[in-house]
């Protein structure tokens, strides 16, 4: 039943409904049309036939008066009534009265009496013009005609004018006229009918039928039957909105899915997410705001945010936030906040002003994170990068903070502080015999005591390992008092770190070493920190247990040994090097061989003394590359002579960190092989005192060389540690007595009886002795009288490889 | 779809109730006749009666389904059915044969009112016996016959007797006032002739046939008003005899001033027209044919290829 209610608001009965309207005003106005001109046509048509008709009687009537032939007249008249359209007809005066009394009339009439529609005016009219007048009078719906008659009353009378009155009626009427016209009405209507069906199925088919499936869409769209939706095909504008339907649905879809995913993402984000109304009145709360806080969703629902507030956020932090935000700026903060059961947490919250189109700010959003564990890490992360870990002490980062404030300080006040920098003298010594742990305790053990020296203008400073640092802060005095003033501070450390330490029940003895550097506005804080590191180095070198103030001297010394360093890189890469050799001479002065000796062609500073880069190099692993580089050199010279079939040897200095280089023995036997050198020439030198720092790892690599021909020198033997027991064990076939030993010869007896010392030894021990440093006749023949090898400026100044050559080896041959 | 089959339907519907209920007007019948008393009854029961039974409708031209129109002779009711505006008449049946040969056999004889005796004569003043110099009548194939058969009858010299043409209404003044000798006068003129002294020298009695009048009609209205028709020639008719036989003053008045006379003996001269009696059967149909062939050659047109029958049997529905 409710498909058949009809539904005025419809399009399609709306459409209906206007074009039946349309077809039957178009019908009715066709028919009004075609009647209209139906009756024209037939007023026009009974005009004429009524002018022709009262013409012809004119004519008779007027020729039957002037034969006086008045029955003609009587005849005339009474035809003419009887003709179907006149409905009466008389003849008239002048004056209106009726000139001849036709058959069935009782008496003579006036004009108004039998024409009562008749107009005098244009009767009258017609006498005068002798005209045929026709009047219409709608009322009766007929037709007037006043025909003017001439008649004769005898020859010599005036002739009269009478007028014959005819009133003919209108065959036609507006009926008739319709009905006349009906089939062609009825054709047009049929025509028009067919157009009007056939548009109407062309509309509903382009128009009803789209708009109808747009409305079905349209409808499943909002049940969120998406996959049910139709195709519309009509016209382009339905099909357009269709497909703008589509669209938007799909986009709907997708923000649908987005806003879900906004929803979702915002619900169970982990962040507290809050929103409430331009009045600060809660509207929304996600779970993890709920977990967090503790109260209820309805809780928090229409409550004022500072139902969480502590009471703990500074009144500053609430008066930056509104300023932001009444500004219409986002404003990120922490705010110190309760729970509902009363605990309180720290949380970071960023509350944005959400605006409507218009610009006012309706709601606020915050987001809030609870960054209480996050606070704890960032304050002990912060202690960490400020302070050390194991003494608590401020670090190097945070002293050099300081620095630079009491630089600025002093710069300001033109004041004097001072930085003492403090080192436990061979701790390393402490930490591979007791452990990293004991280490650990004796270090805690004296930053505990440091930190009785700490005062108002003094800080304690722990740089990590054994460094402890003390910064005195500027103060306005002369300079020499304020280095007195750190030397006293010194001095109190060292008999505060003379006193043993007692660790897990043991004493413990310890020294330190002081470095002072006068704090002043010229210097950076880096700066500050090396140079007191240098003195520091300087007071190490010094032997440890001093205090050494900064001297500026020690500062460009460190500088040039840095710039050495450097240069020194430079030069293995760029060949500035030269090997020089010196001859060695056996027991009867013959040459034995030579030792090969660097020298720096430096582009700049010209030859630069070996003494003042190689113990340079000896800081780093630059005397490894040097002293493969020399070694490299020195096997390609041997090689040589032994192509030559000379039986010398080459003495090549070794120095402690080649040495103690795990890949010793293989880097020197590859050398050995890439030079084509029989290795029973090759000589490595190396001093006592590095044997004894590693004496079983020493004497293993050694004797691994040994197996292969390789000799090895204890140079400067007598100087260090020169112990019988480890001689006895060194795999070495030669010791070099130092010059110092032979300078004094032959007057000194206690050089003499020294050497004679190590002579009885190495005859012992059946090594070969070498004297370097042979300057005179009586040296040279001193050592000769005792069988010992020389070496000196006696017999050879080093020289140049080719020069070297030409001076011994061509001579001798 | 069903919205245009709906449409279609009131389309439909409307156009039929259009076309039903918008038939044309139709055309009045028109009669004419003119004043002889024997065809009184229609004047009196249309005018003087003011035809208090005849039916009026909208539907015909003018409101009223039929016209009576009184003209003073046949040759206007000729003229008339020539040029199509009458449709029906009363005649003789001898005017009607050559009516009925004039519009090609387009009218037939609705009513034979039966025949007339004394109503048509040759009138003369009082003791005038000689052959007229001039006679007085109205052109018409009765006349002509009536005439070709008196001539002898009278012992008439042909040639010496002219014949003037005299409307009918004219004819009393015109015999009275000398200006003819003789007139071939019928009713209700022949009374009046009578009552002023005139003589009748020859009527329609002494013809050797009886004559009849009848009403004729042409086919085409009897094809749309055969009822009309019907009713006219018998109801109607017989009310207006009805009325004339009453020989009431409005009646009597009314017939004075149809026939342009005055103080007429209406009784009397009803007398002469014995078909105006109620009582007068009606010549039986199947006589027509006969009579119809008797008065063809009675007729100076006859055509005998062309018969005149009863509107009845002629006319095809």
């Amino acid at each position: 039943m409710q498909g058949c209610r009809f539904n005025s608001k419809s399009l399609l009965n709306q459409i209906v409904a206007i074009v039946l309207l349309l077809g039957s005003a178009t019908i009715m106005m066709s028919a009004l049309y075609l009647t209209h001109e139906q009756v024209e046509s037939s007023h026009e048509h009974i005009k004429r036939e009524l002018q022709t008709l009262m013409g012809l009687t004119q004519g008779a009537m007027n020729r039957s008066f002037r034969y006086q032939k008045i029955p003609a007249v009587e005849e005339i008249i009474s035809e003419l009534k009887a003709h179907r359209r006149v409905k009466e007809a008389a003849l008239f005066t002048q004056a209106g009265e009726q000139r001849v009394n036709v058959l069935g009339e009782a008496q003579v009439k006036s004009l108004t009496s039998m024409f009562p529609q008749s107009s005098e005016e244009v009767f009258l009219a017609s006498i005068q013009q002798q005209n045929l007048k026709i009047q219409h009078v709608t009322k009766t719906d007929s037709y007037l005609a006043y025909i003017p008659i001439k008649t004769v009353p005898d020859a010599l009378a005036e002739p009269e004018y009478q007028v014959f009155v005819v009133e003919y009626m209108l065959p036609i009427t507006w009926a008739d006229a319709f009905v006349y016209k009906l089939p062609l009405i009825g054709g047009w209507a049929f025509i028009l009918l067919l157009i009007l069906t056939i548009s109407i199925a062309y509309l509903n088919h382009r128009v009803v039928q789209p708009a109808q499936a747009l409305v079905r869409n349209i409808t499943r769209a909002v049940h969120h039957q998406l996959d049910q939706l139709e195709s519309v095909r009509g016209a382009s504008e339905l099909t357009e909105i269709n497909q703008a339907l589509n669209s938007m649905l799909a986009e709907r879809n997708a923000n649908e899915e987005r806003l879900i995913k906004l929803s979702t993402a915002i619900e169970q984000s982990s962040e507290g997410v809050v929103i409430t109304d331009h009045q600060a009145r809660i509207e929304y709360v996600n779970q993890s705001m709920v977990n967090n806080t503790g109260y209820s969703r309805e809780q928090l629902i229409g409550s004022d945010p500072k139902i969480l507030s502590s009471g703990k956020t500074p009144r500053s932090t609430f008066t930056a936030l509104w300023a932001r935000l009444n500004e219409g700026k986002s404003w990120t903060g922490e705010l110190y906040n309760k729970r509902a059961d009363g605990s309180e947490f720290v949380e970071l919250q960023t509350i944005t002003p959400l605006k409507n189109s218009a610009g006012e700010v309706t709601h606020f959003v915050g987001v809030r994170q609870d960054i209480t564990e996050q606070k704890a890490i960032q304050e002990r992360l912060h202690f960490l990068a400020y302070n050390d870990s194991l003494t608590h002490l401020p670090n190097r980062t945070s002293t050099m903070e300081r620095l630079q404030r009491y630089i600025d300080g002093a710069h300001a006040r033109g004041a004097y502080g001072a930085v003492l920098l403090i080192n436990i003298d061979r701790f390393k010594v402490i930490n591979d015999a007791r452990g990293f742990q004991f280490g650990n305790e004796v270090i805690t053990k004296l930053s505990m005591r440091l930190r009785k020296l700490k005062s108002s203008g003094i800080r304690l400073s722990h740089f990590g390992a054994d460094t402890f640092c003390f910064i005195m802060k500027p103060e306005r005095m002369e300079k020499q008092d304020m280095r007195a003033k750190a030397l006293v501070l010194a001095e109190d450390v060292l008999n505060l770190c003379s006193k043993p330490i007692c660790i897990e029940e043991q004493d413990v003895s310890i020294t330190v070493s002081i470095g002072i550097r006068l704090l002043d506005s010229t210097e950076t804080p880096e700066g500050l920190l090396r140079s007191a590191e240098t003195a520091l180095h300087t007071a190490k070198d010094l032997g440890g247990n001093q205090i050494f103030n900064y001297r500026h001297e020690d500062g460009r010394r460190a500088e040039y040994i840095f710039l050495i360093e450097h240069e020194l890189r430079e030069a293995l890469r760029e060949e500035q090097l030269e090997c020089y050799l010196q001859a060695q001479v056996d027991e009867t002065g013959a040459l034995a061989g030579a030792e090969t000796l660097v020298r720096w062609h430096h582009p700049v500073r010209g030859l630069v003394s070996p003494g003042d880069f190689i113990p340079v190099a000896e800081r780093s692993d630059l005397i490894k590359q040097l002293d493969m580089w020399v070694l490299e050199r020195s096997l390609e010279f041997l090689s040589g002579w032994q192509q030559q079939q000379r039986d010398l040897t080459i003495a090549v200095n070794i120095s402690p960190r080649t040495l103690r280089s795990k890949h010793f023995v293989t880097e020197v036997l590859t050398a050995i092989e890439r030079a084509g050198a029989n290795s029973c020439g090759l000589v490595l030198e190396i001093t006592e005192g590095l044997v004894v720092e590693d004496l079983s790892g020493s004497i293993e690599k050694m004797k691994a060389l040994q197996t292969h021909g390789v000799q090895f020198s204890i140079d400067d033997f007598g100087t260090g540690y020169s112990s019988l027991t480890y001689i006895r064990e060194l795999p070495a076939q030669e010791l070099k007595i130092d010059q110092s030993f032979i300078r004094g010869v032959p007057e000194s007896k206690a050089d003499i009886a020294m050497i004679e010392s190590i002579l009885t030894v190495a005859k012992n021990l059946r090594i070969r002795v070498l004297a370097e440093g042979i300057e005179t006749a009586e040296q040279a023949e001193f050592c000769k009288q005792r069988n010992m090898w020389g070496q000196g400026y006696y017999y050879d100044k080093p020289k140049p490889h080719a020069d070297w050559c030409e001076a011994w080896l061509s001579h001798e041959g | 779809m069903r919205y245009l089959l709906a449409l279609c339907a009131v389309v439909g519907v409307s156009m039929i109730v259009i076309i039903i209920a918008c038939t044309p007007r139709q055309e009045p019948l028109n009669i004419a006749v003119n004043p002889y008393l024997g065809f009184q009854p229609f004047f009196v029961a249309s005018t003087a009666l003011q035809c208090p039974d005849c039916p009026e409708s909208s539907d015909y031209i003018g409101g009223r389904s039929f016209s009576i129109n009184l003209v003073t002779s046949m040759n206007v009711v000729n003229n008339l059915f020539y040029a199509g505006e009458l449709d029906a008449s009363f005649m003789s049946l001898e005017e009607a044969l050559e009516l009925y040969a004039h519009t090609q056999g387009g009218v037939c004889i609705a009513k034979v009112l039966g025949p007339a005796t004394g109503t048509r004569a040759i009138m003369m003043r009082a003791g005038e016996q000689k052959q007229p110099a001039f006679l007085g009548y109205e052109q018409s194939p009765f006349n002509a016959f009536l005439l070709a058969e008196a001539v002898p009858a009278l012992n008439w010299q042909p040639g010496q007797t002219h014949f003037h043409f005299i409307s009918l209404t004219k004819h009393p003044q015109a015999l009275l006032s000398g200006e003819v000798d003789a007139v071939l006068a019928i009713e209700p003129y022949l009374s009046q002739l009578k009552s002023n002294g005139a003589v009748v020298v020859f009527d329609d009695k002494s013809l050797s046939t009886e004559t009849y009048d009848v009403f004729v009609v042409t086919k085409s209205a009897y094809e749309v008003h055969e009822e009309l028709i019907n009713w006219l020639a018998t109801d109607y008719w017989d009310s207006g005899v009805k009325a004339l036989n009453s020989g009431g003053a409005d009646v009597v008045k009314a017939v004075e001033a149809n026939a342009g006379v005055a103080e007429l003996d209406l009784a009397s001269a009803v007398q002469s027209v014995p078909y105006l009696t109620l009582q007068q059967p009606s010549v039986p149909y199947p006589e027509l044919s006969d009579l119809i062939a008797e008065a063809l050659p009675r007729i100076t047109q006859a055509q005998p290829a062309l018969t005149l029958g009863a509107c009845k049997d002629v006319v095809k529905r």
